[in-house]
């Protein structure tokens, strides 16, 4: 037979990530600062009047206040970047694209630094612009803002060209880089901190509120992305050739940017910028299961939410009762994991 | 042998005892921090924040990382029974979880002069129930303070201080308003060279002429950093001016400087003295 | 032609700015035929082509696909009876070449059931022995069957009930001439089961073999198009590629054989018999 890539079978495959989900999330809500015996955490679960009476700090409010909306975040989180990565890179046909391409990163940390930074220099005299808990607001507003920005200004007569949208990116993202460095000038030594903790990401802020909010957009991405896997895939092919076989092409690009905007933009605007997570994941599933999108974009919901819960559980363990950045994490592990993986596949795909 | 297991078993049990009946106190805030060193309360201390781990006699205890961003869980792990925060300790999401947890905890408003200086000392004192220390603390302030007061009466001129922030490596920003620099400098009797903005700008050459100040003023770690008087002097512009004609250049810590803790007046004294020299009189 | 033509275009008319790429253009393509179009580069060949698949929206005119404007069609119900191949596609990720032949599929929504289906068209396109590999591995002529494998299978290989077209933009031009013959033989296979084909060629030979209707482009119109042996004249061959060319007899299939060479530089080219490139003109030997 001809030699080609071993394709693993689907149900094999999902029936792995599931359990290393589930395996993860477990261990993540038993692993902390605030030691929790496993069961403990069993009867917090089942059965909570169990519980022995607590000193000060009460298990099940560690348990269901804390590390389980956490750990929920993060596999909401985790999915909705990697499917997010994957989406983008099947729509731009580019192994390398990412949200921050059309936008999304980029508006959303211009609003960060709008609030970080800006409201107490340029609005001094409205103080409640300063208060940090709009700072998802604004990130989440720039996000949309600076996509639908750039979006526009690719459009023309009723079709989005990539290679504009990249451009246009690149340019306005350029745009975005000089305020941000405007702000960074400005900043004070506090502000510069707050504003690189945000650059680096944290699921610290995870709580049910939190989630609740970010949930339904997250969601609408996740539910939303299996229905363009056919289209994604003739895109493969061409644009051309999608419209050929029978894809409005036009439309599913512009649905999958808001989609994305939507969907990052909500977890940017409250976890901050998590890198890798959106690059590494649909290309460690694409060398395992193919590039084929009805397979790519599950298994990569699976897989980023595992990546994103075991870096955080990460985050939160290694210099406890401290915690470090998650993309410090992300980048840490991501990168070097990537890079073997990559030389690995050229050596499989270009025998000498 | 059986007395042996006795005395370790009452032991043990004296120590469950008293980890429940000792205040354990986390706090983020480097002068919240020195300021419980300062009141005698430092064993109640379980837990600080990176600044206040600064402090020396902090060595040893675990760190719960930089205060405004704290981690909810990390702070709860501690298994504090207070749970102390600076003004901007965050991010507002771990702080509310952290109100949410039910474990007693106090936020304290910023503090940029003498008053609510003194103000937070009193609060400090009555959260970790040292009032009595707290009064003492704030007699030897006022005492401090009056000394200033008398000294700079008795002066006519106020002398323009330019306060330079450098933590070595480059960048050097002055303060105008509405810092705590510009607090500390009018506290000592001097006057802020600078007047036309609020809040940090880096240091321009011309920017320095037209402020003209009598002296600089500079943290002694910057200083060192940027290797001594000679070569800040030969920053673009300084030594244009009279501090830098007449070399006059106070360094001293930043953090006693900035910090409004408890040992503030103490560096408002010092700094005063140094702005009068006895020799001038 | 009496019949109404499955792929009709009155009048076609497209242009960029004030330059025009086609004019005027008058075309029908009905099932059971295979359409040559031929012209030199820059004839508006390719255009031609993309207008009539709909990529292109035509400045005037107006092209009907089994009677309907192709405007007033849903794409996935053209996409099932009218396929298209491009020129040439590059392919990011690793799909292989069956998986790339599946995805003719998608417009029937029964790619996961189409296996045999899948298989039976790279077989007729010699590339079944290719179907495990990455299609980014593979030579250009690989690529190229494997493409048109696809889009066979886009039309069911011609075996559904209604009548299809496949358009096809130089799908020869990566392959060597055995892979060339065996492609347009396909074409032609397709062509009796009732498929209209329209297909873009360079090579004269080719097409006086394969095609039963030859239409003739320069400079964005038609200027002639009919039965091979009407079409594909000396003198039409010269006037429209601007070569000298010589029609006589395929000893081996009695059909036509084309010589040409170039206009100019005659004693040169006499003398050594090289074959230099023109512009459109290539000595062909049959």
């Amino acid at each position: 037979m001809s030699p080609g890539p071993f394709r693993p079978s689907a149900v094999l495959a999902f029936a792995v990530l599931s359990a290393l989900l589930l395996a993860t999330a477990v261990c993540s809500m038993g692993l902390g600062a605030v030691r929790i015996a496993p069961g403990d955490i069993l009867r917090s679960l089942l059965a909570p009047e169990t519980l022995p009476p607590e000193s000060r700090v009460s298990i099940d409010m560690v348990l269901w206040q804390l590390r389980i909306p956490r750990v929920l975040m993060g596999l909401l989180v985790g999915a909705t970047l990697a499917v997010a990565g994957a989406l983008m890179q099947g729509m731009f046909r580019n192994p390398l694209a990412d949200p921050g391409l059309i936008g999304v990163s980029g508006g959303a940390a211009l609003g960060a630094v709008t609030i970080i930074v800006f409201s107490t220099t340029l609005f001094a005299g409205q103080p409640w612009l300063a208060d940090l808990r709009l700072l998802p607001l604004a990130a989440f507003a720039g996000a949309l803002a600076i996509t639908l920005l750039i979006q526009g200004l690719a459009r023309t007569d009723g079709y989005t060209d990539v290679a504009t949208l990249l451009l246009a990116g690149v340019a306005v993202n350029a745009i975005v880089g000089a305020v941000i460095g405007l702000s960074v000038f400005l900043a004070s030594d506090a502000q510069m901190r707050t504003l690189s903790f945000w650059t680096l990401g944290s699921l610290g802020g995870a709580s049910w509120k939190t989630f609740g909010l970010m949930a339904p957009l997250c969601l609408a991405l996740l539910l939303a992305a299996p229905f363009f896997s056919a289209a994604l895939n003739a895109i493969a092919l061409g644009e051309a050739e999608a419209g050929h076989l029978g894809f409005s092409v036009e439309r599913v690009k512009g649905i999958l940017i808001y989609l994305t905007a939507a969907g990052v933009g909500a977890c940017v605007a409250f976890t901050g910028m998590i890198g890798f997570i959106g690059l590494v994941t649909p290309h460690l599933i694409r060398l395992w299961l193919g590039p084929d999108h009805c397979r790519l974009l599950p298994a990569s919901a699976l897989l980023g939410a595992t990546l994103l819960i075991a870096s955080d559980t990460l985050a939160r363990n290694i210099a406890a009762p401290a915690e470090l950045p998650i993309g410090v994490i992300t980048a840490a592990f991501g990168g070097p994991f990537f890079l073997v993986m990559l030389l690995s596949q050229r050596r499989r795909t270009y025998p000498e | 042998m059986i007395k042996t297991c006795l005395c370790v078993g009452a032991l043990a049990l004296a120590c469950q005892f008293e980890t429940f009946a000792e205040p354990r106190i986390v706090s983020a805030g480097g002068a919240i921090t020195e300021t419980i060193f300062a009141l005698g309360a430092g064993k109640t201390l379980v837990a600080v924040d990176s600044a206040g781990a600064l402090q020396p006699e902090a060595k040893g205890l675990p760190v719960i990382g930089y205060s405004r961003d704290l981690s909810a869980e990390g702070v709860l792990s501690m298994n504090p029974s207070l749970i102390l925060l600076n003004h901007d300790a965050g991010p507002p999401a771990v702080v509310d979880q952290l109100k949410e947890s039910g474990i007693p905890l106090r936020q304290f408003s910023s503090v940029d002069s003498a008053e609510s200086a003194i103000r937070r000392i009193r609060d400090i004192g009555e959260a970790v129930d040292r009032q009595r220390e707290a009064e003492a603390l704030v007699a030897g302030i006022e005492r401090s303070l009056a000394k200033i007061e008398k000294r700079v009466r008795s002066e006519d001129a106020r002398p323009r201080v330019l306060f330079i922030y450098t933590r070595g490596g480059g960048t050097m920003n002055v303060s105008g308003r509405k810092t705590a620099a510009d607090a500390m400098i009018a506290l000592a009797g001097g006057a802020n060279a600078v007047s036309g903005y609020d809040g940090y700008k880096p240091l321009t050459s011309e920017g320095v002429v037209n402020a003209a100040p009598d002296v600089i003023l500079i943290p002694s770690r910057g200083l060192e950093q940027s290797g001594g008087i000679d070569e800040l002097l030969r920053q673009p512009g300084l030594a244009l001016t009279p501090a830098g004609r007449a070399r006059k250049v106070i360094a001293m810590d930043d953090v006693l400087l900035l910090s409004f803790g408890p040992r503030f007046a103490e560096a408002a004294l010092q700094l005063n003295e140094q702005l009068f020299p006895p020799a001038k009189r | 032609m009496n019949a109404p033509a499955l792929l009709q275009a009155n009048a076609l008319g497209y242009r960029v700015g004030r330059i025009p790429l086609v004019v005027d253009a008058d075309l029908g393509l009905s099932g059971g035929e295979v359409v040559a179009v031929l012209g030199p580069n820059g004839a508006g060949k390719s255009t031609l082509l993309k207008l009539l698949c709909g990529l292109f929206a035509p400045s005037s005119g107006m092209v009907r696909f089994d009677g309907c404007p192709l405007a007033a069609w849903l794409r996935r119900e053209l996409a099932v009876r009218r396929a298209v191949l491009p020129q040439h596609s590059v392919v990011p990720f690793d799909f292989t070449a069956g998986e790339i032949v599946a995805l003719g599929r998608s417009p029937h929504r029964d790619i996961r059931w189409q296996r045999p289906m899948v298989l039976r068209a790279m077989e007729r396109c010699e590339c079944a022995h290719l179907a495990g590999r990455v299609l980014r591995t593979l030579s250009g002529g690989e690529m190229q069957r494997v493409q048109l494998a696809r889009v066979l299978v886009q039309i069911g290989l011609g075996e559904g009930s209604a009548p299809s077209a496949l358009l096809l933009d130089e799908p020869v031009s990566s392959l060597d001439p055995a892979h060339q013959h065996a492609a347009l033989v396909l074409a032609r296979e397709m062509a009796a089961a009732g498929v209209a084909v329209f297909v873009i060629l360079h090579d004269l030979n080719l097409a006086a073999q394969y095609a039963s209707r030859i239409v003739l482009m320069k400079s964005g119109r038609i200027v002639a198009q009919g039965l091979p042996e009407e079409i594909l004249t000396p003198g039409m061959i010269s006037s429209v590629f601007d070569v000298q060319a010589h029609v006589s007899a395929n000893p081996l299939t009695g059909g036509l054989a084309i010589f040409v060479k170039p206009r100019s530089g005659n004693a040169q080219d006499g003398a050594n018999h090289s074959q230099p490139g023109g512009s459109g003109g290539r000595a062909q030997h049959a």
